[in-house]
């Protein structure tokens, strides 16, 4: 009975939960049975004592008989042990004796009263335990069932709810509606689905908990006296409902098994991935990619990657619904992210949807790995193009010197022709012909073409043509091979970075590829600047050496070593001199003194390159000289600019005019009016007539005449709409004929004036032009020479030039503006032709930068040009102008000249 | 008691003071002529009193690496001087690395530590990794800033101790002397080695400087022609050794001087030796005003505005030493040297005056005086041909050019035929000579490639191509001589390497399986497809 009542209190302890609790109703169990069970051996084991029966039985009710009978048993032992205290046979009689003469009555009487005692005592923990067993029952099965917990999980399930519903609710980029699922089942919902549990506490006053075995969300209660709870599903789940008491859970039998399936990442396909695009070769990437994703794209990004590094670029934005996206992107190879890096890009397309539950929700494509033109590849193609028709020019030379027979010459000359031809119509990837070279090439195609064989004049000018090629040749491989030094040095510079990356332990991955990637480009950049004459060989002798130490410290992976080879020949190649300097001679420090050895530059034998090297830049000069006569002719003719004579002119008599204008206008009435009415349109007489005598008075004729103009219109208009809305009392048609009369006369003056004005423009642009004329005349004259470095049609549209603005000159001369104007831009134009085989001021830059790039555009055309500012600036300059003198008239006047404003913006 | 310095006894004391003295002054004269390593532990403290800054930087100037090294290890390695001295140390032996790290970063120096970083990281930069060759039995080693100058570095090395045995010799200074030799590829290295400016080096056309204990040569490499760069070794060389003959006190008219005469003294006579006459380079200059002067030699000949100036500069050093040399003979400038390193470079006229007995002014005088010995009428400087043609010239040697690198020998003969007999163009006489070989023609070959002096400057490919008639005339030992010199001046060129045949062009050599000559062909032929991997 003990036992059961120390269970019953100790389950009720327990049921807190809490460790103490639990270990504390354990101790008490515990301690209760132990005592139970001591007790209990302790009294089997004293049961047959004499002693323990005389002093806890006898002595309590007659301690006299007690004590006797102690003595007896003391003697008996004595004697057993010592035979002076005599027979142990006498002695245990005398014990035997001395027990029987023990009264019982006493002893039976308080044994009687003691089991009464104990009986009450038993029936009143009985009674207790039964009665509490039927109160609390339960709280002391929960109780014992949380002591007994192993890892805060209770042994024994219990109910705790009776579900009666449970729903999913998948995030919101699925889309997908909220649904139920059967508890008990196994089911399968996205990461993100909220699991929502609800139902009827099976027993009150315990807190209830949906758990994973991990985690736990609380039940809470609801209006309707359910309870729910809601589990945000990130990962696969067994779903339980317990009660928690403590820190220990009493789960319930029944669960829900649910499968999170997670949102996959879109999927991005990008055409050619894993391939190697050599972007010398092409001028533009086309990136054709489809996206797809289980339940909707949001944004697809491009990315582009070198070792240093990343961006990203938006291709488009979605609005997360779109299951699948295709679409392409045009990369230029001089997009400015490409031109700026020397090592290869890596290219991918990533595409996300709209799950934000998770950090990472891109997906990507494979990379495309765009491999930069080698430096100099360009240039050493161009290179060995030249060479190979200088050696067609060489062979045929040769065959003429040693005059070989007319077949030979006759085949060599076809031959060098079709090669020269050749080169100049055919199509090149990589890049275009310089200037001079083009023009170089062109003026050789037309002198040998025309030149009659075997006479003596074939002679000389195959060898001016061979000469002149060979100087160009020169000229043209010192430039690149300058160009090209410095873009390698900037691949050494990458060498020199990967190097120290790759010697500290952070970077070290990064660094090895980088270095990777440079060693392979350096290289070929060197073997290409070997090509490009003297100087490329020079300093590809220097590439060449100074990669063999830094693969050998590479290969030691000394990359100190490798960054301080790199840094040197970085530092070399930036300064793209002559190992052995300009000086022809090895003048100190030597043996020999002067005279000896001789740099690796070899002086050229002909001057044709700065020959046209000078002819452009006169061109260039001429053309901008002309295009600025041409304006000032174009300004003056069309009366813009006014001339400080003219108003010296105008200044007498012009305040009368003006204040007889002013006059008429303001007999006018100025009151307010709708737009478009005819009142307003004599408002805006009035307001221009007022305007145009200010102008009168401050001797601006241009602007004057222009104001006048518009007054008529507005008159004109003002008359009209007040016959059309019947207005007359409003509009003072007598004040607006009046004013016309007198604008009709001021215009008449003010014309007069303007045409004084462009006669004496027109005479000082007359004494201008004489010096271009002649600055014309004479560069077609010098070049006028028996070579063939210039192009016959080159000298033949500087002459027509020349003669063109001969003609404008004498039209000047007659006062004819008009006429002067249009043999300008004649001429202009044959200039401007001449210099269209100039490439681009852009392309020049880039080929000055090593860059040499497909061009992509021409300007020889006679719409406006979109990629020249001073081509746009010069038409929009004429638009102007053109407006300026030809006011647009009628309704639609306003309309129109706002159309050409906008558009010239 | 009054106390008597000189009293009664006062003779004792002076005996006892004269006997300290001298204990003293022996013990002190025993320890600076001691080694140092040599010293036992207790007596550091005496030695590292010795070894101070200037002793030090003696040794070093001095050459003697290891002795400065020793003193070095007793001085107090934490002063900013032993900073200093360790880099110039490590910079002499060549170990540019060490002087870098040893400096550190130039911002927290100043003055010549500055300099020395400067030096010492651009050394490191333009000799990083790269490849050395040593010869310790003669103490000689060469450092290569391009592998594929390292085929003909055993003819560097031969030259090198040539060269030395015979200066050494003749400046009475130990002919074991060490030698550090730095070959580089480009003018810009060999600032970056010597802290000369570049436009300088650019300027005067520097081929080699000696500093840091160091030569640093240009490759022949560098030059279309090569150089003589034997010669330039033996000048170098000759810096070297005066420099460690006087601790660097000689002033610098009398080590280039020495150098110029020295330069070419240690090999057999060869063509074009004397050319051009220094005697009358300096006699012109004076008489025309031009004359540099000693006191306006500066820093450095290689520092002068322009190569005439620099020219004029050696024509006037030469021929001064010379006439001093004609009347006192090299036992007088072996006793010059020594003066001046006791005395120091400042009184070089004093160390002149009591070795020869005439002071500089004196000496210049005498010198002056020899100009008008011989009366000559004065030479205006020679052009090498009227401008016109040389411009016909020019045009005839390009074409000649162009037809040869399409194997049209024909043409070239055509070419060259007007004025070959007449012109001095070294280059237009190799062109007329190796299409003459090519036909097959040697004694046409010999003619047309003329003599030495009717060059106007000596070539590699000239000598080896005058090799080849020769030997195609059975004339083998002249041709070998002729191939000798060949090497002296452009060893990596094919026509030179490969004794005047050019196999890469498909000509037998006589020697294809030299490795100078395979090197030049595989040099050669990826010149001329530099393109393939």
């Amino acid at each position: 009975v003990g036992g059961l009542t120390a269970v019953i209190g100790s389950a009720l302890i327990a049921r807190t939960g809490t460790p103490a609790a639990r270990f504390a109703a354990l101790g008490l169990v515990l301690v209760v049975m132990s005592w139970l069970a001591l007790a209990h051996a302790r009294r089997a084991r004293q049961r047959n004592r004499l002693e323990r029966v005389l002093l806890q039985i006898v002595k309590p009710s007659d301690p006299v008989a007690a004590e006797r009978s102690a003595r007896a048993l003391r003697l008996l032992a004595h004697t057993e042990t010592d035979a002076h205290y005599g027979s142990p046979e006498l002695a245990r009689q005398f014990v035997d004796e001395t027990l029987k003469s023990i009264p019982l009555t006493a002893i039976e009487k308080r044994a009687r009263r003691f089991a009464w005692l104990m009986d009450g005592l038993v029936v009143l923990a009985l009674v207790a335990s039964f009665a509490t067993a039927v109160g609390a029952g339960r709280s002391v099965v929960e109780g014992v069932d949380v002591a007994l917990a192993y890892r805060g999980r209770a042994p024994v399930k219990m109910l705790w709810l009776d579900v009666t519903g449970v729903s999913a609710q998948p995030p919101g980029y699925s889309r997908i509606t909220e649904h139920s699922i059967l508890f008990g089942s196994h089911v399968s919902e996205l990461v993100g689905t909220t699991v929502s549990v609800r139902g009827v506490r099976a027993r009150p006053g315990v807190d209830l908990v949906l758990t994973d075995g991990q985690h736990a969300t609380e039940f809470v209660e609801t209006g309707d006296g359910e309870v729910v709870a809601h589990w945000a599903l990130l990962r696969s789940v067994q779903l339980k409902i317990a009660g928690r008491f403590g820190g220990t859970l009493i789960e319930q039998e029944d669960t829900i098994l649910v499968d999170a399936e997670p949102d996959e990442t879109p999927e991005v396909v990008l055409e050619n991935e894993g391939q190697t695009v050599r972007l010398g070769r092409v001028s533009r990437v086309e990136l054709n990619y489809h996206a797809r994703d289980d339940y909707g794209l949001r944004q697809i990004d491009l990315v582009l990657r070198t070792t240093e590094r990343e961006e990203r670029r938006t291709l488009m934005r979605l609005d997360g619904q779109q299951r699948q996206q295709s679409g392409a992107y045009g990369l230029n190879v001089d997009d400015p992210f490409l031109r700026e890096v020397h090592l290869p890009t890596l290219v991918r397309v990533e595409a996300r949807d709209d799950n934000n539950l998770i950090a990472n929700n891109w997906g990507i494509s494979g990379w495309i790995k765009l491999e930069p033109p080698t430096p100099g590849e360009p240039e050493a193609e161009r290179i060995e193009v030249l060479h190979q028709v200088h050696s067609k020019l060489v062979t045929w030379l040769a065959d003429r010197v040693t005059s070989s027979n007319g077949a030979d010459l006759a085949r060599d000359r076809e031959v060098a022709l079709g090669a020269l031809a050749q080169s100049q119509t055919e199509e090149h990837e990589l890049w275009r012909w310089p200037t001079q070279v083009g023009l170089l090439l062109g003026a050789l195609n037309e002198k040998l073409t025309q030149i009659s064989a075997g006479g003596e004049q074939e002679l000389s000018v195959l060898q001016e043509a061979t000469l002149a090629l060979d100087s160009v040749i020169l000229e043209l491989s010192q430039r690149d091979a300058r160009n090209v030094s410095r873009t390698l040095a900037s691949l050494a510079d990458e060498v020199a970075l990967g190097a120290r990356q790759a010697s500290s332990t952070e970077f070290q991955e990064r660094g090895e590829r980088r270095l990777d990637d440079a060693l392979l480009s350096l290289p070929r950049g060197g073997r290409a600047l070997g090509t490009l004459g003297d100087l490329g060989s020079d300093l590809a002798s220097v590439v060449r050496a100074t990669l063999v130490r830094i693969e050998r410290a590479r290969a030691a992976h000394d990359y100190t070593h490798v960054q301080l080879a790199a840094e040197y020949l970085s530092a070399r190649l930036r300064r793209p001199e002559p190992s052995a300097g300009s000086a022809p001679t090895g003048g100190v420090e030597t043996g020999a003194g002067r005279g000896q050895g001789s740099s690796r530059q070899r002086a050229a034998s002909s001057n044709a390159a700065q020959r046209i090297e000078r002819l452009l830049m006169e061109l260039l000069q001429l053309r901008q000289e002309h295009r600025s006569g041409l304006e000032l002719l174009e300004r003056t003719v069309s009366a813009s600019g006014p001339d400080t004579s003219a108003k010296d002119a105008m200044s007498s008599g012009d305040s009368e005019e003006a204040a007889r204008l002013r006059r008429a206008a303001e007999s006018l009435p100025y009151l307010g009016a709708e737009p478009d009415s005819a009142l307003s349109s004599q408002v805006v007489a009035r307001e221009q007539a007022l305007g145009a005598a200010e102008s009168i008075q401050r001797n601006r004729t241009g602007d004057a005449l222009e104001r006048v103009r518009a007054a008529r219109d507005a008159v004109a208009e003002a008359l009209l709409r007040s016959r059309r809305e019947h207005r007359v009392t409003e509009i003072d048609q007598k004040g607006l004929r009046l004013l016309d009369e007198e604008l009709i006369r001021q215009a008449r003056i003010l014309e007069q004036a303007v045409d004084r004005e462009r006669k004496e423009t027109g005479r000082r642009a007359a004494d201008q032009l004489p010096e271009q004329v002649g600055a014309e005349r004479q560069l077609a004259k010098r070049e006028r020479r028996d070579d063939a470095v210039i192009p016959e049609g080159l000298r033949r549209d500087l002459e027509h030039a020349a003669g063109f603005m001969d003609l404008a000159s004498d039209a000047l001369e007659n006062k004819d503006g008009t006429q002067a104007l249009e043999q300008e831009r004649r001429a202009q134009e044959l200039l401007d032709h001449v210099d269209a085989q100039r490439p681009s001021r852009t392309a020049e830059r880039d080929k000055e930068n090593g860059q040499a790039k497909p061009s992509t555009s021409s300007n020889q055309g006679t719409v406006t040009p979109t990629g020249d500012p001073e081509a746009a600036a010069r038409f929009r300059s004429r638009v102007q102008q053109g407006l300026s003198t030809q006011t647009p008239t009628g309704e639609l006047g306003s309309a129109i000249r706002r159309y050409a404003e906008g558009l010239l913006r | 008691m009054k106390y008597h310095l000189f009293g009664s006894r006062s003779w004792l004391r002076v005996v006892f003071l004269a006997a300290l003295g001298l204990a003293l002054f022996a013990s002190a004269t025993w320890l600076l002529h001691r080694q140092p390593l040599q010293l036992p532990a207790r007596s550091r403290i005496s030695a590292a009193f010795f070894a101070n800054p200037e002793r030090i930087r003696s040794r070093i100037d001095s050459l003697d690496l290891e002795g400065a090294q020793d003193l070095l290890q007793q001085f107090r390695p934490e002063s900013i001087e032993a900073t200093r001295l360790r880099a110039r140390l490590a910079l002499y032996r060549a170990d540019c690395d060490e002087a870098r790290a040893i400096l550190g970063p130039d911002s927290n120096l100043t003055g010549s530590a500055r300099e020395l970083s400067t030096v010492a990281e651009a050394c490191a930069r333009s000799m990083s990794a790269a490849s050395v060759v040593t010869d310790r039995a003669r103490s000689l080693w060469l450092r290569l800033q391009d592998d594929a100058d390292a085929v003909w570095a055993p003819l560097v090395m031969d030259t090198a101790a040539q060269a030395r045995a015979f200066v050494a010799g003749k400046l009475g200074v130990s002919p074991d002397t060490p030698l550090r030799i730095e070959l580089v590829m480009d003018h810009a290295s060999l600032s970056a080695l010597t802290g000369l400016p570049i436009e300088a080096a650019e300027t005067t056309g520097t081929v080699a400087v000696a500093r840091f204990g160091r030569v640093t040569l240009l490759s022949p490499r560098s030059f279309k022609q090569g150089y003589p760069w034997q010669d330039t070794l033996a000048h170098e060389i000759t810096h070297l050794l005066v420099t460690a003959a006087t601790s660097d006190n000689a002033p610098l008219w009398l080590q280039e001087a020495l150098a110029k005469h020295l330069e070419n003294a240690w090999r057999a006579p060869r063509p074009h030796d004397g050319v051009p006459d220094q005697h009358e380079i300096a006699r012109t200059a004076w008489l025309q005003g031009k004359s540099v002067g000693f006191e306006r030699l500066g820093a450095s000949i290689a520092l002068l505005p322009n190569p005439e100036a620099a020219g004029i500069a050696y024509a006037e050093v030469y021929d001064f030493l010379d006439v001093v040399i004609r009347e006192c003979g090299w036992n007088a400038i072996r006793l010059l040297l020594r003066e001046i390193r006791d005395l120091g470079g400042e009184r070089t006229d004093s160390a002149l005056q009591s070795v020869t007995g005439y002071s500089i002014q004196e000496w210049t005088r005498r010198w002056r005086h020899k100009f008008f010995e011989h009366e000559r009428a004065v030479q205006a400087p020679r052009e090498e041909m009227a401008t016109a043609q040389y411009l016909d010239t020019s045009r005839r040697l390009r074409l000649a050019e162009l037809f040869d690198s399409v194997s049209r020998y024909d043409a070239v003969e055509e070419v060259t035929s007007g004025v070959i007999e007449r012109t001095r163009v070294t280059e237009l006489r190799n062109l007329a000579g190796h299409a003459r070989l090519h036909r097959g023609s040697a004694p046409e070959a010999l003619g047309v490639l003329g003599e030495a002096s009717a060059l106007n400057s000596m070539q590699g490919e000239w000598l080896a191509l005058r090799g080849r008639a020769l030997a195609e005339l059975g004339r083998v030992a002249e041709a070998k001589v002729h191939w000798n010199w060949a090497l002296a001046y452009s060893p990596s060129e094919e026509r030179v390497a490969c004794e005047g045949y050019l196999p890469s062009r498909g000509e037998a050599a006589n020697n294809p399986g030299s490795a100078l000559c395979s090197a030049a062909t595989t040099s050669a032929r990826s010149a001329s497809e530099p393109l393939a991997e």
